[in-house]
């Protein structure tokens, strides 16, 4: 083949162009840390990638679901936590009371007692979380039991998404304070309570006795049931966190480069594109003798 | 033989030998004149009667023309032309469907449907409620502003199109022009080599806008076609022209000297023509389709959830965004509902008015269509814009190797043709160094007769 001078420059030219793209992408790739930069780099990968992004961001609205409803299931479990407590004071109370060596007098004692049991259970049950009410079913702005002991929340449950298409619910309804639908109702039982200690009336103490024992536990199994919540959520918050630290993983093997790799890569670039100058000024040679001649 | 016919011969010698110096000048002074074709002197032996015989002279200029390795290179330039343009237009729509990390379609989706759950567990919270409808509000933002940028390109290409075949035309009349130049020339027994290199030159030019091929006849004219018709014929030029067809897409015809038109779009598949066509109505449609499609399926899943719950006005029946009427054209008029803008507590989040303010049912069934497919498809709505991002850059990556494919093809093309019809700038100096000996021969020649009629005089 008969070969020209203009052959030869575009070789040149097309080498250089070559390996000064190659050196750009070797640059990038070193620069941003990044295998794939735009969809064109990898269609493929870039498609993968925006699907892995996808399901981390959506990992993480689970976790943040799961961890914002744990603080109010733990706030919830606490709470009837102390209301078994002062329900098993009122239960130790009643027992005591209803035996027949105490006086009126230690009897008024307790009625005293019992009231503020029943202030304090009151103030309980209308505990504010972060949601705002949690005994309250949805009514979250207004508190489930009013000044009579009067139940004005609803029974409605509050879901939180742990998982694609699966939801918990995450609050414990009133009702266990109040009875409502079925049980006792906890605030009335410690009114009738405390009128019976006032008026000393022994009998009427010992009727209350499986009354206040069945609204303990009631609370208990209310209490049962945000520590099996809180379990949940926590549970689910450690898969989530788990997955969603797996997932970031697949992530960045998929979207990072290789670093050592990408080095090398860049050396090789930078080698060639040396070589590359030293040909054309090779080439810028041969026809300047060409033209000496 | 006389000393007077040794004279004569010399004395042509050396005019053949400096017009062979002569056009190794031209080829050294046009090495890099883009479309010259190399030129050769045509030595031979002098023969005619009249004058001395056994001499040698210079019989015209040959051009070293390879008319096959010109038409590739047309071709070639042709299809590379097109991937060229086509990856031009592909750049900045891929950058329209897929900004920097963040910003994407797929980012600002998950943001919502983030929101959606940050509503969820808190359903009665202001920040909560005006955070998502921010995201919404953005989400649609960026939705609509993708479509018009989409639709921007399709415009802009239009107008490219339509500047590229202001360009064809302009090279069309010159050829048209160069061919009575060139056939009047011929007539008169000049091969216009130059003129013939200006013409190869502007067909192709011509060739990378757009498919051309070219017949040259006896008279030295060439007809160039192109899609099945005739652009140039003798010194009549067509007139390419593009506009608008009645949907929108590009309408290439040709306007013969007759004042015949004739559609040749759909034949018009290479060169930058080419390759504009099939970014703006072929690749830009397809994105805008798969657009308007997800914004759709996206808006329409939203607004039914949401339109089902209560706000905190215990209100119910509201959409989030604009119900869009019908799929084409989705994108472009996504907005916000304008019963929405600046009303955080009408966001639905209840599932009945009971169950306001702390009922999150409605806003824990939209948070889920973030892992549900959308519309009939396997894709999620971040998974399909991505997947939208994912098919420019499929296009895009499938335009870049076409490209360099044809950039390798048109370099071989080239080395054909300038193999054949380029200038070595080696070869010119042996040519002149050859003539120039031959020449300072020839005056040896000269100087030998005169030494040999100096003698005869002397003697005599």
């Amino acid at each position: 083949m008969r070969v020209t001078d203009q052959m030869r420059f575009n070789v040149a030219i097309a080498n250089q162009e070559r390996v000064s793209e190659n050196l750009l992408t070797a640059t990038k790739r070193a620069a941003t840390g990044k295998a794939v930069d735009a969809p064109s780099d990898d269609p493929v990968s870039f498609a993968a990638i925006g699907s892995r992004d996808a399901a981390i961001q959506r990992m993480q609205m689970h976790l943040s679901a799961a961890e914002d409803a744990k603080g109010d299931a733990e706030l919830a479990e606490s709470t009837l936590a102390q209301a078994t407590n002062l329900l098993a004071r009122a239960r130790e109370l009643t027992i005591g009371m209803a035996s027949g060596d105490k006086s009126q007098a230690d009897r008024a004692g307790a009625a005293k007692e019992v009231t503020q049991i029943r202030t304090a259970l009151m103030g309980l049950a209308n505990t504010q979380g972060a949601r705002g009410y949690l005994f309250g079913g949805t009514k979250t702005d207004v508190p489930p039991i009013n000044g009579a002991g009067g139940f004005q929340g609803n029974d409605g449950v509050i879901p939180v998404e742990i998982a694609d298409g699966v939801t918990i619910a995450s609050n414990e309804s009133g009702k266990a304070f109040t009875g409502a639908g079925g049980g006792r109702d906890l605030f009335a039982d410690l009114a009738t309570l405390a009128t019976a200690l006032g008026s000393n009336d022994v009998p009427g103490l010992q009727n209350l006795l499986d009354p206040i024992e069945k609204g303990q536990r009631q609370i208990v199994d209310a209490r049962a049931g945000a520590g099996m919540t809180l379990e949940r959520l926590a549970s689910a918050s450690d898969v989530s966190g788990s997955a969603l630290a797996t997932l970031q993983a697949a992530r960045s093997r998929r979207s990072d480069a290789d670093l050592a790799s990408v080095f090398s890569q860049l050396t090789q670039a930078k080698s060639a594109y040396d070589q590359s100058l030293s040909v054309t000024k090779e080439i810028l040679s041969l026809a300047s003798m060409a033209r000496g001649s | 033989m006389s000393i007077q016919s040794l004279l004569g011969i010399a004395q042509g010698a050396m005019l053949a030998q400096a017009e062979g110096v002569d056009i190794s000048g031209q080829n050294v002074a046009n090495s890099t004149t883009p479309g010259y074709v190399r030129r050769s002197v045509i030595l031979q032996t002098r023969s005619d009667r009249g004058a001395p015989q056994g001499g040698v002279s210079a019989a015209g200029v040959a051009r070293s023309w390879d008319g096959f390795a010109h038409q590739r290179v047309v071709t070639e330039g042709g299809r590379q032309g097109a991937a060229s343009a086509r990856s031009n237009a592909l750049a900045h729509i891929e950058s329209l469907v897929a900004p920097g990390a963040g910003d994407t379609l797929a980012d600002r989706t998950s943001a919502l449907f983030s929101a959606f759950n940050t509503l969820a567990t808190h359903p009665s919270d202001s920040t909560a409620r005006a955070t998502l409808l921010g995201r919404a509000a953005d989400l649609a933002q960026a939705v609509s502003k993708t479509a018009a940028g989409l639709s921007q390109a399709r415009g802009d290409l239009a107008k490219e199109a339509a500047g590229v075949a202001g360009e064809v035309n302009e090279r069309l009349g010159k050829i048209a022009a160069l061919n009575e130049k060139i056939a009047t020339a011929q007539a008169l027994g000049d091969s216009a080599p130059d003129l013939r290199d200006q013409r190869s030159e502007l067909l192709r030019e011509v060739g990378e806008r757009m498919d051309v091929r070219a017949i040259e006849d006896a008279t030295g004219k060439l007809t160039v076609l192109s899609s099945g018709s005739v652009l140039v014929e003798g010194k009549n030029a067509s007139v390419v022209d593009v506009g608008l067809s009645p949907d929108g897409n590009l309408a290439v015809t040709f306007k013969r000297p007759n004042g015949i038109t004739v559609d040749v779009t759909k034949s018009i598949t290479s060169g930058t023509l080419g390759g504009l066509r099939e970014a703006r109505d072929a690749d830009i449609p397809a994105l805008q389709k798969k657009l308007d499609k997800t914004a759709f399926d996206l808006a329409t899943a939203v607004n039914a959830a949401h339109a089902s719950g209560y706000g905190l006005d215990g209100q119910t029946g509201r959409n989030l965004f604009v119900p869009p009427a019908q799929v084409d054209g989705a994108a472009y008029s996504m907005a916000l509902d304008p019963a929405m803008q600046g009303h955080p507590e009408r966001l639905a989040a209840s599932k009945s008015a009971a169950d306001v303010p702390g009922g999150n049912d409605v806003a824990v069934q939209i948070a889920q269509l973030a892992s549900q497919p959308l519309g009939g498809t396997s894709e999620n709505p971040a998974e399909a814009f991505t997947g939208l991002a994912s098919l420019a850059g499929l296009k895009k990556s499938a335009a870049d190797a076409e490209l360099s494919l044809r950039q390798s093809t048109v370099a071989q093309a080239d080395n054909l043709l300038e193999s054949a019809g380029g200038v070595s700038i080696d070869e010119e100096m042996m040519n002149l160094t050859r003539y120039q000996r031959a020449f300072e021969a020839s005056m040896r020649v000269v100087k030998t007769a005169d030494e040999l009629l100096s003698s005869i005089i002397k003697d005599l």
